[in-house]
This record gives structure tokens, sequence and C-alpha cells, in this order.
């Protein structure tokens, strides 16, 4: 049976602390869909997005990335997707043009395409005028456009965005909206915010994150 | 991609500077023990070297302790590269870039070695410039030259993969960096403390890092050295794939 589902989670958990419990979460998601994580914080957000990553793995349950099982397909999964972590993993005696050429060596984007790879990621993120700067002299909001950069440079189908809007002024978010609305066409995307007027014309689904427990939003059916 | 990673391992010390002040370092100090042993031979033998008579033989005396505290020196130079490679990563967020790549563990930990050994051979080639100069004045044992070069650079391997191993379990570089330096010396200590110890023990001195070095630095090579060397790499290697491997099911974050 094909599985249509970019993503697919059956009833994952993972408990570390008292305080961060994550027990039965499933969800699916497809192409053209976005979900979006709510909640305060440590309630489970950044761990979801991990453990989608692979960077984590679950105790129990599955995560199927296009119909791949993370856990014995790591490698091939990874291929799939693009990650933003909350801290950001740059080198910063690099310039964003090394730092992004150096991401598509490691995400194995063939030589001949990297090039463009880095000229497609320059231009999403709108980080022109800033590819010979070294990414440690750059403002915070910059920084997290080299983030968002490194995420996209190998347009995976699945995009995984820890509060990607954070350090982001008034005009980068629109554009930046802009951004995942466009990419949502052929995606699937994953983030995780603390404001809902930031995704609400983007997420058809939203997971609500509690310690009291998960609420699962599915604007497609309008069911909650 | 063991070369990609090996590569932006090793260039990426030349930005950041930290190289260039290790070796400026590193030359500084060895350069003075370097003028330290001259000094000494030469005030030894000054009337044998006036006379060009029963020369004594200047690689036993001069570069055969050049290595010997050069072996030392990087007792606190390996655990600082690999520190830098792995810890000082996990601290800032970037091991997670390779993580997050379609990259096996090996392929990561290999690679990250094999750029911090280039940045060991690189810290290391002055070094071996120094008893070259010898020869535009007087003859050296090329032989034994050679062999201690084999020597050092397989103690190098050997003092890198532990280094590797230690670096790999810590969240915290000085601390990392302080127990590499410590293990690497009760690895060396070994050979002595067992003398001290019940005779059916003194096997153990064959476990000791410096004890395997003794041959080359003389002269001599060694299979038995060379499989020491080789094995210890490779089981500290292994222990830190398999440690990285297992990082992600026991952590809650990296």
């Amino acid at each position: 049976m094909i599985d249509i589902n970019l993503i697919r989670v059956e009833k994952i958990g993972y408990v570390r602390q008292p305080q961060l419990k994550l027990t039965e979460l499933s969800f699916t998601l497809q192409a053209g869909e976005c979900l979006a994580l709510l909640g305060t914080n440590g309630t489970g957000k950044t761990t979801t997005l991990n453990l989608l990553a692979g960077l984590i793995q679950p105790d129990r349950g599955s995560i199927w990335i296009k119909g791949l099982n993370i856990k014995t397909h790591k490698q091939a999964a990874k291929r799939q997707i693009g990650f933003l972590p909350d801290r950001l993993p740059l080198y910063h005696d690099l310039t964003v043009q090394e730092y992004l050429k150096f991401i598509s060596q490691l995400r194995q984007i063939p030589k001949p395409d990297i090039k463009e790879a880095i000229e497609y990621a320059i231009e999403e993120v709108e980080l022109k005028d800033y590819r010979h700067h070294l990414i440690g002299i750059l403002s915070k909001g910059l920084k997290q456009r080299v983030g968002i950069a490194q995420a996209i440079i190998h347009r995976p189908p699945i995009l995984l965005l820890d509060e990607p809007t954070q350090g982001l002024d008034g005009n980068q978010i629109d554009r930046f909206q802009r951004l995942l609305t466009e990419y949502k066409k052929e995606a699937a995307i994953i983030l995780s915010t603390h404001y809902v007027n930031e995704i609400e014309n983007i997420c058809n689904k939203i997971i609500q994150f509690s310690t009291a427990g998960n609420l699962f939003y599915d604007f497609n059916h309008c069911t909650t | 991609m063991i070369l990609t990673i090996a590569q932006h391992e090793f260039l990426k010390s030349f930005k950041t500077g930290h190289l260039w002040k290790l070796l400026a370092l590193c030359q500084f100090i060895l350069g003075l023990i370097f003028y330290w042993l001259m000094e000494d031979f030469i005030l030894k033998h000054q009337q044998q070297l006036l006379e060009h008579t029963n020369m004594p033989g200047i690689t036993e005396a001069v570069v055969h302790p050049l290595f010997a505290w050069t072996a030392l020196i990087f007792f606190f130079i390996t655990p600082l590269l690999a520190v830098h490679s792995l810890t000082h990563e996990r601290k800032t967020h970037t091991l997670e870039l390779f993580i997050m790549a379609p990259l096996s563990s090996a392929d990561i930990i290999v690679g990250k070695f094999l750029g911090a050994f280039l940045k060991q051979l690189f810290l290391l080639l002055p070094v071996l410039l120094m008893p070259l100069f010898i020869t535009l004045h007087d003859k050296i044992d090329i032989g034994q030259f050679l062999s201690g070069v084999l020597g050092l650079v397989l103690l190098l391997s050997a003092n890198l993969s532990l280094s590797f191993f230690i670096a790999s379990l810590s969240k915290e570089p000085l601390l990392a960096m302080l127990v590499s330096i410590i293990v690497l010396f009760l690895f060396s200590l070994l050979e002595w403390s067992v003398d001290f110890l019940d005779p059916a023990l003194h096997g153990l001195k064959e476990f000791a890092l410096l004890y395997h070095c003794k041959n080359f630095l003389s002269g001599i090579i060694h299979t038995r050295d060379i499989l020491y060397y080789g094995l210890f790499s490779f089981i500290f290697l292994f222990l830190s794939v398999q440690r990285l491997d297992k990082e992600s099911q026991f952590k809650k974050n990296l």
C-alpha cells in the first residue's frame, strides 16, 4: 500500500523528565499541509521536532517519513527533512556563502548543483547583500534567516521549523510567511510557535501542547 | 563525505585562527627545547667537534629527546584539538548539523578525526624540520629520524582517538580537556607505576602509550608496536562512533 503521507506519526512517546511527558502523539501530514505546534515553554514542542528530525529517538511508537521508518532508514529519511532548530547551528567564523556551501555538501547535493542551491537559498531569505559577511557579525534576525536558508537549501519535501520567527521584525515576518505559503505548495511544514496570529493563514492543522494533555485541531475537517 | 568533513574540520581552524596560535606556542616551546638540546650537545662535545674525531651521535643526543619532548607537549595539544572538534561543536550546537545530515555516526567521527589528525600533522611538520637543520653542518641518522617520525605519528593517532572518545562523552569542553590530559598521562605513567606493583602485573606495561614509542625513537620499527597503536586508535574511534550513535537514545537534547 502506498503511503501518501509525507509524515506519519504513530503513538510516539518520549519521557525523560517529570515535567516533559510526550505520550501517544499521532498525526499525519501530506504535501501542501502545515502543522503548527502551539504551547507554553516546556510542553514538548521542541522535543517533538527533534524526534521528527531524528535527533532523538522516541521511547515508543514510530515515525514514518515518506513511507520510511526513521528508526530503520535514518539516513534516507533525513534526506527528506530540512530542520531549523531553536538554537541556531551556525559557524560564526564563516561567511554566509561559505557556510551554505558546507551545508550543501553535508546534505549531499551533487557538486554541479551546489552553486544553484546556494543561490536559491540566499534568494529565498533575501541574504544577497550579506553573502560575503561573516555570520558572527550579523544581527539576530539575519542569523535566523541564515538558519532558515540552511533548512531549505536542499529543497526538502518536509520542513521542520522551531520558532522560526524569533528575532525577525514585522517586515521580515511578512516575507517569511510568504516564503512558507509558497514553499507549502509542494511540501509539508511543521513549525512551533507561541503566537497564533503568525500561523493562522498558513497552517491547516494545530496541536496545542499543554501539561494537561494535547489537543489536535484539523481545519480541513473542521474537527477538534 | 568523510573527506568533506575532514577538509572542513582542517580549514575551519585557519579561519578561527586558533591553529596559528597553537602553532606559534608549539614552535616557541619546542624551539627553545631544541636550542637547549643543541647548546648542551655543543658544550659537552666542543673539543670533539673542533677535532672532528669520535663524533658522538647527534641523533641520539638531540633528535631522540626532541621527539620525546614533542610527544609530551602533544599530550596537552591533542585533547585541545579533539575537544574543539567534538565537545565545543556540541556546545555551540553545530554538531547538530552533522547529525541532521544524511550521514552515519562513523562518517562524522572518522571525518572529524581525520581533520583533527591533519591539524596535528600541520603542527608537527615544523618540529620535524628542526633536526633537518642539523644536516646543514652534520649528519643525522636518517633511519632513526624517520623511525622516530613514524612513532610520533602513530602515537599522536592513538592519543587523538582516546581524546576523541572522552570528548564524545562530555558537553563541557574544559572538563573534557582536563580528563583527556589526565587519562593520557595515566596511560603513560602505567609504564613506571607497574614497577611498584606485583611482578605478575608487570605485563600492564604493554598498555602504556609511550612504552611503544621508545623503540621507534631508538630507530627500531617493530610490528608489535605498529599493531598496538593501530588497535588502540581503532578501539577508541569505534567507541566514539558507538557513543555518538547511542547519544540520541539517551539524551533529551544534544
